[in-house]
């Protein structure tokens, strides 16, 4: 058997495992960022200052007005807050979702209030104090502290929101390097050309790319999860099948990608720059480490078509939301779309010779 | 086998190939002669079907590369300039690669590390290899598919005297076996030595062409008196010698090449006329006339300039 399609899936994986350095930096890293950030940083997470109020028949939006006048001081200058009010189920999903870093509720019968909050998170414990602080100006010393609850329900901690955009991320970047990188060198090293001049078929050859990024994805995706399930309890809430869904389209919209931008690049400095232009902003923008829902209004939108935001908000839901087919249909039809018109794109102007 | 008719073809404001023909007939071994910047590569990659010339036609076997890709690609067997291949594959393992794209199995492999002498070397990575191997191994892949015409473009630039003759004995053994071949190449001694008909380019053009024999006689039946001078002299006055035809001065040198019809009649006109101008000479050479020479009558620049 010497079939074209298996012996370049074959050659993509001997040249992976040829060099141990890549082993180090495809799966190794990811499980080093992740525990680097999901343990030393361990904190942050949530949208600044923007926190929820329960709203009850016991609490209701006029109680919540005068209490948040009480507490005007806490949001000021830098420290902006805002307040949202919302049910108890909305304001837990809201805090998975990283739109919110805790709610607040009032104690029932009492004239007191009681927190909710991920302790490891900084930027909720500053929030926390900051309004506490206006609460005993405003009732004076004696007052006593409001109670704290610890949310250790999975997806309101900062590991939770941080582990589905590190996956999305490593599906991102690994299709970006491993296929728009690998092209681009091959373009580079003239071999592109001298198998273009064989009755290879040129699709064949893009998709036994698409194909192996897919396996070494699925190996990278799973190791760190393992990791984060051992270490941190990170489990998967919602549906398997819609996580395999959407990681297959999140693959083929970053592998269609790659393809369109490597069609005619054959200077490494471009090739680079290209690359990067388009990582860099996602993982800056797209939620992977700090939820997106802090940028302004009008961007929101923007930023939640972008295909790394597509990917980690749905993987998100599937982890921690417990979301299934029906919540992901849409993204992960949206990226499996992109993923065809970027190929499709790219084939058109790809430059073999 | 080939026919190329009055190929042209630019890239900006560079004319690459302009108004070229070419033929190949079955058996034949045909050399593109010219310095870098001749317009050869752009030429076979015409032929080849990598470009598309902007004037003129291209026939290989009866067919054009716009209807007859598939069929042509299976024909032929090309040996591209700088192909990198992949480092940490193995040699056998690059060929089988290359013989899957043609529908080939794993038994092909052996025939041709046979035929390129890498036997030996089958399980060692590409990124180990010689650059005459790296050669052999680019020459080997051109054969994988028994092809009817075989191009190699510029199979042994760079490479030292024992690696390129190792590369003419393969090239020599196929012609046994009645291949077909175009040959780039900017060493007259490839030309002379693998190739009955010579093409010589340059600056897109084809200077002249014809079997080494047509080229002798009708070009180089003349014989050179190589020389530089210790002094700086107007030479003129050297090559007004009897049976002088031409002279080709070299500044750079202080010295010229002189053509003329019989070293022997000419060769004490000319020392008589060094004596008589009182200079000196710092070298002399005489010979018959090379292609070299040929290409330095022509335009003159050398061949590997």
């Amino acid at each position: 058997m010497n079939k074209p399609f298996f012996n370049l899936v074959a050659l993509q994986f001997k040249e992976f495992f040829r060099e141990p350095e890549i082993i180090f930096w495809a799966f190794v890293l990811p499980i080093v960022l992740s525990w680097i950030l999901g343990v030393a940083i361990g904190s942050g997470g949530g949208s600044r200052g923007s926190i929820a109020l329960i709203e009850t028949a016991d609490a209701t939006k006029t109680y919540w007005s005068s209490w948040i006048e009480g507490v005007e001081g806490a949001s000021a200058g830098d420290r902006r807050i805002d307040f949202r009010m919302l049910g108890r189920e909305e304001a837990i999903l809201a805090i998975k979702k990283g739109e919110i870093s805790l709610f607040i509720e009032k104690v029932p019968g009492a004239d007191s209030v009681r927190f909710f909050l991920d302790p490891r998170s900084e930027e909720a414990q500053m929030t926390y104090l900051a309004i506490e602080r206006y609460l005993r100006e405003s009732e004076g010393e004696r007052r006593a502290d409001s109670d704290v609850v610890p949310l250790n329900v999975q997806g309101t901690r900062y590991v939770g929101f941080l582990v589905p955009g590190l996956l999305a991320m490593d599906v991102m970047s690994s299709a970006l390097w491993g296929i728009g990188w690998a092209l681009i060198e091959i373009r580079i090293k003239k071999l592109l050309r001298r198998m273009a001049a064989t009755p290879m078929h040129k699709s064949m050859f893009l998709a036994s790319h698409f194909f192996t990024r897919l396996i070494v994805n699925t190996i990278e995706f799973v190791a760190l999860f393992v990791f984060v399930h051992l270490y941190f309890g990170v489990g998967i809430q919602g549906s398997v099948g819609a996580l395999i869904a959407v990681f297959i389209a999140g693959n083929m919209a970053f592998s269609g990608l790659s393809i369109l931008m490597s069609s005619r690049t054959a200077n490494p400095r471009v090739g680079n720059g290209l690359i990067n232009a388009v990582t860099f902003p996602m993982t800056l923008l797209s939620g992977v480490f700090f939820s997106y829902h802090h940028l302004p209004e009008w961007a929101i939108p923007i930023v939640q078509k972008l295909p790394l935001t597509m990917l980690a908000d749905s993987i998100r839901s599937i982890f921690n939301e417990g979301a299934g087919f029906a919540e992901i249909a849409v993204p992960a039809f949206m990226l499996a779309s992109m993923g065809a018109v970027f190929f499709y794109a790219g084939m058109r102007i790809y430059k073999w010779y | 086998m080939i026919s190329a008719r009055n190929i042209s073809k630019s890239f900006k404001d560079v004319r690459a190939v302009r108004d070229v023909s070419l033929e190949l007939r079955r058996g034949q071994y045909v050399a593109l002669l010219g310095p870098n910047g001749a317009g050869k590569t752009t030429l076979v990659e015409m032929i080849e079907g990598i470009q598309r010339p902007d004037a003129g036609e291209i026939r290989i076997l009866g067919k054009h590369w716009s209807t007859d890709e598939s069929y042509l690609r299976r024909r032929m067997g090309l040996s591209l300039q700088e192909t990198a291949y992949i480092d940490k594959l193995t040699v056998e393992e690059t060929l089988n690669l290359f013989a899957s794209f043609f529908g080939l199995g794993t038994d092909v492999a052996p025939r041709i590390l046979g035929l390129v002498n890498l036997a030996d070397k089958r399980r060692s990575y590409v990124m180990n290899l010689s650059h005459g191997m790296r050669q052999r191994l680019s020459i080997g892949i051109a054969l994988i598919n028994e092809p009817e015409i075989l191009i190699l473009d510029e199979p042994t630039t760079g490479l030292d005297p024992v690696a390129r003759r190792e590369i003419w004995g393969i090239l020599a053994d196929l012609k046994k076996r009645g291949t077909s071949m175009i040959l780039t190449t900017h060493y007259m001694e490839e030309a002379e030595h693998l190739c009955e008909y010579i093409v010589i380019m340059d600056r897109g053009r084809v200077l002249v062409e014809g079997t080494l024999e047509q080229l002798i006689e009708a070009h180089m039946n003349r014989e050179v008196i190589t020389f530089a001078l210790r002094e700086h002299h107007g030479a003129e006055t050297l090559s007004r010698i009897e049976g002088a035809i031409d002279l080709v001065w070299d500044g750079d040198e202080n010295g010229g090449h002189l053509y003329v019809k019989d070293i022997v009649t000419s060769l004490p006109r000319f020392l008589e006329a060094v004596e008589r101008e009182r200079v000196s000479l710092r070298r002399l050479e005489c010979r018959k006339m090379n292609l070299d020479d040929l290409f330095i009558s022509l335009t003159g620049r050398h061949l590997d300039e």
